[in-house]
């Protein structure tokens, strides 16, 4: 599989139509999408499929005496009506026709301006998804010693400061820990170490003497709890930094 | 009265696929789109993994868009 298909982010997609993505996924997507027509046609049709699906929500009837006695009184007054020899106002119409109608068309509004604003709600949202993001994104490749691993490095719109995102990173034992490397020429500097949730997740704002963007590129290895002067262990993300 | 006939229809399409889905990932659905819960509020109200709940959100979506997709094509 290429790098270009592993750095797809259709598996992120039915969340972000839902809009139940973390602040930093909806960014990596957001700017995803902006240059990628395949996750674009595919969150077109999630998001087919999250307009449809206030349709899957079953209208409950009310009980059978509900429309009896609803019925009786239209049909008593509809009498009355036909019975009187006196002619009728429009006012005393008017007022007989809300009196009859007016709960059922009142409950019919408010069931279409409950559906109308849930659609247009989520039609901002995908909007304000859509914009570009200031942030610069880059995402990390994997190696074959963590096949499944996924990371992502948030940079500020100045280059300065940034962080990492991880998930599907594998729990290490007690005494190991992940280190990142902020890797500059031949050098090699800690950019902090972490360790992972029992999902494989965590997040670290990365420690750098210099402005992220002067670095070339990052990795992360297994290092010794507390993390090490050098890398030592098994590497476990890379990804390039470009100037 | 041809927007109430296409209405039924969609109705109708809709929740014949989701009642294709299985339970878990209708609930899991069901708690992100209509109560707008976040993946890791839903983790905690199920006392289920976040890895999960991630999982069964994902492919219920796929799976009803599979479904609707296969009804148009058909």
């Amino acid at each position: 599989m290429s790098e270009e298909v592993d750095n797809h982010v259709i598996d992120m997609l039915p969340a972000f139509v839902l809009d139940i993505l973390s602040d930093d996924e909806t960014n990596q997507v957001a700017v995803h999408l902006a240059e990628c027509s395949t996750c674009q046609a595919e969150l077109a049709r999630l998001q087919q499929v999250a307009d449809e699906l206030p349709l899957a929500l079953v209208q409950t009837m009310p009980p059978t005496r509900v429309k009896d006695n609803l019925m009786r009184a239209i049909h008593s007054r509809q009498l009355k009506t036909i019975s009187s020899s006196r002619p009728i106002s429009l006012a005393h119409r008017l007022e007989g026709l809300l009196r009859t109608r007016l709960p059922a068309l009142g409950l019919a509004l408010i069931v279409v301006m409950v559906l109308g604003n849930l659609l247009l709600w989520r039609q901002l949202n995908l909007a304000n998804h859509q914009m570009s993001t200031p942030m610069r994104l880059y995402v990390l490749a994997n190696t074959q010693n963590s096949p499944e691993a996924l990371g992502t490095l948030i940079m500020d719109p100045n280059g300065k400061y940034g962080t990492l995102v991880v998930d599907n990173l594998a729990m290490l034992d007690p005494g190991k820990q992940y280190q990142v490397w902020l890797i500059r020429g031949a050098k090699r500097n800690s950019g902090g170490v972490f360790s992972v949730n029992p999902d494989g997740y965590a997040s670290l704002e990365i420690q750098a003497s210099l402005p992220l963007a002067q670095y070339d590129s990052v990795g992360i290895t297994i290092e010794p709890a507390g993390g090490s002067p050098g890398p030592t262990g098994a590497k476990v993300l890379t990804g390039e930094l470009p100037h | 009265m041809e927007w109430e006939v296409d209405l039924v229809q969609r109705q109708q399409r809709i929740r014949a696929a989701v009642a294709q889905l299985p339970a878990e990932q209708k609930q899991a659905l069901g708690m992100a789109f209509f109560q707008g819960l976040s993946h890791p509020e839903i983790a905690a109200a199920l006392g289920e993994p976040l890895g999960t709940v991630k999982t069964r959100i994902r492919l219920g979506m796929q799976k009803l868009r599979t479904l609707l997709q296969d009804e148009q094509v058909t």
